[in-house]
């Protein structure tokens, strides 16, 4: 199973790549991955309003892998170079043009969470601008958190500054297990 | 009342909270993990806070960038201190800061002005060179 996912970590890393990690995902890394990113849309002298945008879903991107990544089964771990029971996801960032950019993320998730964020995305996929503006809204005044302190809203959030549909990939695994891929264009 | 002075660092927003002057800022991003943790003694701070404000509280938001998570936390500061206007004798006014070209940050403002029930004011700079 290690290897079958390597290799879809080795088809997302193309092209002009800004960043890019596979492992384990923490809060120190996360901190080290924004503050360089950052720092590189800079140095390519992408405007304050798209360094920020893609910054922003950035930030979105990986802090929702570092919330609601499931370890991954324990067929991962066997002659894989990481210690059982890690944080293991991947992610990715390439440019595609001026001012556009890919963010792609990977982590394992139960089934059942998998078919319920394909069903959410296909939903947020098919809103216009106004709908999205419009439920993010509605969940932000709905006085709900999460367990994992997150509002239910950065997928909203992604979807209304990317300006884009969602792109995904949901992999079965095994029986308990998926891995998720999502790809958020940013342009 | 006390006030509050937190400076800021790369994932939380540096607080100035005076109650003398009633002069509340929040400057700088806001993107920690869990913010929950973070904007709970702001919010308990205006609730007490109600009992003495007096004439006008001047909220300034200056922020460059936030998070979801902190984006309700930030509507539960703003929801505090809508009960503020309405139950003291104090008048809060929002100035809610954006850069001239951050059209996402100037539409975060109006998503809460739609909300909420407080005056806002759209206040735009200039982008640092």
């Amino acid at each position: 199973m290690r290897e079958i996912i390597h290799s879809l970590f080795e088809k997302v890393v193309k092209g002009d790549v800004i960043l890019s990690f596979e492992g384990i995902i923490t809060s120190e890394l996360l901190d080290d991955v924004f503050s360089k990113a950052e720092d590189q849309l800079k140095a390519l002298n992408e405007s304050p309003r798209i360094i920020k945008k893609v910054y922003n879903i950035l930030v979105e991107a990986l802090q929702n892998l570092f919330h609601h990544l499931e370890i991954p089964p324990k067929e991962f771990f066997e002659n894989s170079e990481f210690k059982k029971d890690s944080h293991y996801a991947f992610f990715c960032m390439t440019r595609e043009g001026a001012g556009v950019y890919r963010i792609t993320t990977g982590n394992f998730v139960k089934n059942q969470t998998g078919y319920f964020l394909r069903d959410r995305i296909e939903q947020l996929n098919y809103l216009s601008q106004d709908e999205l503006k419009d439920l993010y809204k509605i969940v932000l005044n709905n006085d709900e958190f999460s367990a994992k302190g997150g509002g239910g809203l950065g997928f909203i959030e992604m979807a209304r500054k990317s300006g884009n549909k969602f792109g995904f990939e949901l992999l079965r695994q095994n029986n308990d297990y998926s891995f998720f891929i999502l790809e958020v264009l940013i342009s | 009342m006390d006030s509050i002075n937190i400076e800021g660092t790369p994932k939380t927003p540096s607080v100035s909270f005076e109650a003398a002057t009633g002069k509340l800022v929040i400057k700088g991003r806001s993107i920690p993990e869990n913010s929950i943790e973070f904007y709970k003694p702001l919010v308990d701070w205006i609730d007490k806070y109600t009992s003495e404000a007096k004439g006008v509280v001047e909220v300034n938001m200056q922020l460059e960038y936030f998070n979801t998570s902190s984006s309700k936390c930030i509507l539960d500061v703003f929801k505090k201190l809508e009960n503020l206007h309405n139950k003291s004798v104090a008048e809060v006014v929002i100035n809610w800061y954006y850069e001239e070209d951050d059209e996402d940050m100037l539409e975060a403002g109006e998503d809460y002005q739609s909300i909420l029930k407080l005056p806002f004011k759209m206040v735009e700079v200039s982008t640092p060179a």
